[in-house]
């Protein structure tokens, strides 16, 4: 049965803090990728990082989830330092990467009893969980090796990967992205539902609308804007997301 | 005729990767040469000073130079012969063409067999035009029979490289076991009928193997579909690494090393390993044709190698087969997941804890090594206890070291070997390379302790044995920087 995906506008969130990005910057040789990034994730919350391609979105995803170090600021995933520690954080994050790459040779089914073992999950809940988030996205192949999946399959996989341990937090670089309007839909139910606090990066201001409580705009490796989605479209005077989106987008060109 | 045009599009694809090296990777070629060049002469020269004991230090003359120049062509075949051929996208591509399978067998294996030639022809003319200055004393007094099981080893290295490829790239364990029951006695016989000297009838069996490796790859020939179409696919059962293997590990290595295996069993790794088979065939004739043109000029040492012909030739082949079997996999593993490498790093696991894990992978490779292979076959030659031991402790000596220099070079070359084909090449040859160097000196200061006593000796090669140790854990360190601070994820 299909649920609503549209997040209520009185839906209420803890005020808890559990990410606190502070200053981040990350430089790749002399491309500034993120300048001075800040803003604050409360517990249970969905929060959106709308932006178009090259904006830093992925690498933001990256430096929070300790994949790459920053190369300054910093930031706290439930008052975790994600200069000092790094494998805690991780046991408490889930990270889903835009084009998600498994060893090839396993089989679905062997990756997920990898991750949750490193995860220390149990390997019954692990089994049951990962089978029924598995049928709900129709992934029926996971004892086929990971080198016959398709794109979309791929994204399903890692998308299991991802939720099966119930994370505390979840980072979610272009969680949709490869999949067609049926499972699209799917995911953007199964993230609302989760109940965990949700960073999800998107160039897609539909997405973003349909399930953000609050938005932030990345604009060439700075947020331009934040708030959330009925402010930032009063801000901007237009009727969506998207029509604010391109206006703040535009009015940052103008500015550099 | 399409065969003859895919031969010439394949030698041209190969020249055009040689020539790759030196445009893309100036600064990496020169420190290519200079290691290898550095490294065999310092082999060469330990090599010398062992054989010609009592510390005597022979004089080293531009013929030396020359056949190490020989020995570095002799390794660019032996890479191409295993390493080229597996090129799938290039397959993938040819088979939407109008060409038949034979033909692209054919032409693949036609290609690397003339690249190889052309190669040892380029080597041998360098050499010929130097020994001229000498009156062509190393050239002449080599037995024509050299060179015509060195002319023979170019469709060798084709056909044992091309049938390594096609059934290891396979992905089922039973394509995988067939592959091994092709590739590997036939390498192995080989290498036996090598190791009792040159000679009409070593050079007629390696014919007959040659031809008879190319009908086997005709009539597999039909695998290159299944490997470029694996769709449908389904693995039942899942390898899982023997348990005694387990009893030193904690959770996450386990988990880690159970994963490796399973790679290693359905990868390329596998293909790597078995492809070992052909390079220390090639290897050895290598070192077997720096003999003999030793032999012509150096009457000194003549008389020594003559009497340890044998054991050398198989001291060379356990060295260079431990350094291959420990520095591959090691850098392959790391190498291999650098594309699924965000999964691991998003997961609460230590770089040094995956590194750790897939080193242990290559301790059974190592106690193989040690005592499967050195004991048996120091009882074969019979050695010395004092010889046995030696052997023993040097082979896993080198084995420690290939492993840590393995781990280095997979974290340092993690980016450059993804994108070009190029750099994996210079990386396995600065693998090989490098590990000789750091092997060849302290060897060289083993033997020099042996000079003064043999007990000495034998207690300076254990501790280098011990000291051995902290390459490893060295390579597991550096490369677990390099990877942590890598970014093209």
């Amino acid at each position: 049965m299909m649920v609503p995906v549209k997040i209520p506008l009185c839906f209420q969130l803890d005020t808890r803090v559990v990410i606190e990005v502070t200053g981040i910057k990350k430089v790749y040789d002399r491309v500034v990728a993120l300048d001075g990034v800040t803003f604050r994730v409360n517990q249970g919350e969905i929060f959106g990082i709308l932006g178009s391609n090259g904006a830093g979105k992925s690498t933001l995803l990256k430096v929070l989830g300790c994949i790459i170090p920053p190369s300054g600021g910093d930031a706290r995933i439930n008052g975790m330092s994600i200069l000092k520690e790094q494998v805690k954080i991780k046991s408490i994050t889930a990270y889903l990467p835009e084009v998600p790459i498994f060893p090839e040779k396993l089989t679905g089914r062997e990756v997920l009893r990898m991750v949750a073992s490193l995860r220390g999950v149990d390997e019954g809940y692990a089994e049951k969980s990962c089978e029924r988030i598995a049928r709900r996205i129709e992934l029926e192949e996971l004892d086929s090796p990971v080198e016959t999946y398709s794109k979309g399959m791929k994204q399903k996989l890692s998308i299991i990967a991802a939720f099966f341990f119930k994370p505390m937090v979840m980072l979610l670089d272009e969680p949709t992205s490869g999949l067609d309007p049926k499972y699209s839909r799917v995911i953007r139910e199964m993230i609302t539902e989760s109940r965990s606090t949700v960073l999800v990066s998107t160039h897609s201001a539909f997405l973003a609308e349909e399930i953000c409580h609050r938005v932030a705009i990345l604009h060439r490796g700075r947020i331009i804007a934040s708030g959330r989605i009925e402010e930032l479209i009063a801000t901007s005077g237009g009727k969506t997301l998207e029509d604010a989106f391109v206006s703040l987008v535009s009015s940052g060109e103008n500015k550099k | 005729m399409n065969t003859l045009r895919l031969c010439a599009y394949f030698f041209y694809l190969s020249g055009r990767r040689t020539a790759g090296v030196v445009r893309l990777h100036p600064f990496l070629s020169i420190w290519f040469v200079i290691l290898f060049l550095g490294g065999v002469f310092i082999l060469h020269l330990g090599f010398l000073i062992a054989i010609s004991g009592a510390g005597l230090i022979p004089e080293i003359k531009p013929e030396d130079v020359l056949i190490i120049l020989m020995v570095l062509f002799f390794i660019k075949s032996v890479a191409e012969g295993f390493h080229t051929l597996v090129d799938s996208n290039g397959v993938g591509f040819l088979l939407s063409q109008p060409i038949t399978e034979s033909e692209l067998v054919y032409a693949r294996m036609g290609a690397s067999t003339l690249s190889h030639m052309v190669l040892i022809a380029t080597g041998s003319g360098v050499l010929a035009l130097f020994d001229s200055y000498y009156g062509f004393v190393v050239l002449s007094n080599t037995p024509p029979v050299a060179y015509i099981e060195l002319i023979l080893a170019a469709p060798f290295a084709s056909v044992l490289g091309i049938g390594t490829s096609l059934e290891a790239g396979a992905s089922t364990p039973l394509r995988r076991v067939r592959s091994m029951i092709y590739t590997t006695p036939f390498g192995i016989s080989l290498l036996i009928v090598h190791l009792t000297g040159f000679g009409y009838l070593q050079v007629g069996v390696i014919l007959f193997a040659t031809l008879l490796g190319a009908l086997m790859l005709y009539l597999r020939h039909s695998v290159i579909y299944e490997v470029s179409v694996p769709q449908g696919l389904r693995v039942e059962k899942t390898l899982h690494l023997p348990a005694p293997f387990f009893w030193i590990l904690n959770r996450t290595q386990k988990t880690l090393l159970s994963s490796a295996w399973v790679t290693f069993i359905r990868g390329r790794q596998m293909r790597v390993t078995l492809g070992v088979v052909a390079t220390l065939f090639i290897f050895s004739l290598a070192i077997r044709f720096e003999l003999n043109t030793l032999i012509a000029y150096t009457e000194h040492v003549s008389t020594l190698l003559a009497s340890h012909f044998d054991l050398l030739s198989l001291i060379f082949i356990i060295y260079f087969g431990g350094m291959l079997l420990a520095g591959v996999p090691a850098m392959e593993g790391i190498i291999l997941n650098r594309r699924s490498m965000w999964l691991y790093r998003s997961l609460p696991v230590s770089t040094e804890d995956l590194l750790i894990a897939r080193a242990r992978l290559l301790a059974p490779n190592m106690l193989i090594l040690m005592f499967g292979v050195g004991i048996p076959a120091s009882l074969i030659v019979g050695l010395t206890p004092v010889e046995t031991a030696v052997l023993v402790v040097s082979s896993g000596i080198l084995f420690l070291m290939g492993v840590g220099m393995g781990q280095i070079l997979g974290g340092v070359f993690i980016k450059g070997v993804e994108e070009e084909y190029e750099s994996s090449v210079l990386v396995l040859y600065t693998l090989l390379m490098s590990t000789l160097i750091l092997f060849s000196a302290l060897l060289m200061i083993a033997w020099f302790f042996f000079t003064i006593d043999w007990v000495l000796g034998v207690l300076v090669l254990v501790l280098i044995f011990d000291l051995s140790f902290l390459i490893p854990i060295a390579g597991v360190r550096i490369s677990s920087r390099f990877i942590e601070r890598f970014e093209g994820l």
